[in-house]
């Protein structure tokens, strides 16, 4: 009996959350348009609890005719999000800070380790392996997108199980 | 056997990413060798730094094993775990080749003392226990960092900024038990690749006594 009610449960929610997927996009009126951005395989890299940051990944598809610039990125969980670059120049490594980053029409653009993540630092409680992140991605032309990041300890040893989507593990 | 199938899936992975990467930061240099070994090896000088335990780690610590020594700091969240997993992927892979004496221990040199000194236990224990870290006084980590021809520094934008980044080398610098630095790695640290570089030259290698 409590497992059937839990399993009800879990259908309500996953039912809620496919809604919050259709209705994520909306422009400043509010009225609904086609879907412009798609982020797929969103995680956030688990980290020690002192070190008070997560670094944060997914794809990000533009699915428009026109370039879309992203500006910014929000989340309840934290203090502060950067959009970020690792990089290797002359041997040294080094991280850097994007104030924004443009993808180009029908284009993805994909953060990975050692390349684009978001620096996610502050976390107002410690980010431990089955919680998720919710972060909100606004685009310059109005648009943002609501994003679910689970916390996985890292991407490789998770890659048997992929993730299509954001909603697949809830 | 599945350590095996993860150190190759993995070093794959951080290849494409090293690629994609490359290609992303239009003013990064095309990636020099992979491995270089040192013509001329030269004697680590003396140091005396802490390891996260805060037991003394000095020259003659150095001696009697072989040793990785990653340059890095404990809030960087997305380049110092991959590379500290690769380099834990190496290692198993060793296990195949090499003698466990013979396996290099990996020492991640944090350069980063006031923010890694206090937390560098727990970082470490949180990736694998044992690895070793060290640091300790600006000089004393400036003099290991000058014997490994190495580089860092500390970007602060302002005095009171506290979310700086890091600078620095990004090869690992093997160590031989005479306390001599005789190759750099140089990222990506493919496991499978780097396993097999590090068993051909340290089975190359007699250390008598
Ligand atoms: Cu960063």
């Amino acid at each position: 009996m409590i497992r059937i009610t839990r399993i009800a449960i879990s259908l309500l929610l996953l039912v809620q959350s496919i809604q919050l997927s259709a209705e994520q996009q909306v422009d400043p009126a509010g009225s609904p348009r086609p879907k412009v951005v798609e982020v797929a395989e969103a995680w956030v890299g688990l980290t020690p609890p002192t070190m008070a940051m997560n670094a944060g990944y997914f794809s990000l598809s533009n699915l428009s005719d026109n370039p879309i610039e992203l500006v910014s990125v929000t989340s309840p969980a934290y203090g502060s999000i950067e959009i970020h670059q690792s990089q290797l120049l002359n041997g040294i490594a080094s991280m850097r800070m994007l104030p924004t980053l443009t993808i180009q029409a029908h284009q993805q653009v994909q953060f990975e380790s050692g390349g684009l993540h978001l620096m996610m630092r502050k976390p107002i409680v410690a980010m431990s392996l089955g919680d998720s992140a919710v972060v909100q991605l606004h685009f310059k032309n109005g648009t943002s997108v609501h994003v679910e990041m689970p916390v996985l300890k890292s991407k490789s040893r998770d890659s048997h199980h992929e993730q299509h989507n954001h909603h697949q593990h809830h | 056997m599945s350590i095996l199938v993860r150190a190759f899936s993995r070093g794959v992975f951080v290849s494409a990413l090293l690629a994609g990467q490359v290609m992303l930061a239009a003013e990064a240099i095309a990636a020099t060798d992979d491995y270089e070994r040192v013509k001329n090896p030269v004697a680590v000088k003396p140091f005396s730094l802490a390891d996260q335990n805060g037991a003394p780690f000095n020259l003659q610590s150095l001696k009697n094993h072989w040793s990785m020594i990653f340059i890095g700091f404990t809030t960087c969240p997305d380049v110092c775990p991959v590379t500290l997993g690769n380099l834990e992927a190496v290692r198993a892979e060793m296990g195949l080749r090499v003698s466990p004496e013979r396996i290099p221990r990996i020492i991640f040199l944090a350069v980063d003392p006031a923010r890694d000194v206090p937390v560098l236990k727990e970082y470490l224990g949180y990736f694998h226990p044992q690895y070793i870290g060290i640091s300790g006084e600006v000089n004393q980590i400036g003099s290991l960092i000058n014997s490994l021809n190495a580089f860092y520094r500390l970007d602060k934008k302002h005095t009171d900024d506290n979310d700086y980044d890091v600078l620095h080398t990004a090869y690992v610098s093997l160590i031989n038990p005479a306390g001599e630095m005789v190759a750099k790695l140089n990222p990506p640290f493919h496991p499978h690749k780097t396993a097999m570089y590090l068993s051909q030259l340290i089975s190359g290698v007699r250390f008598d006594d």
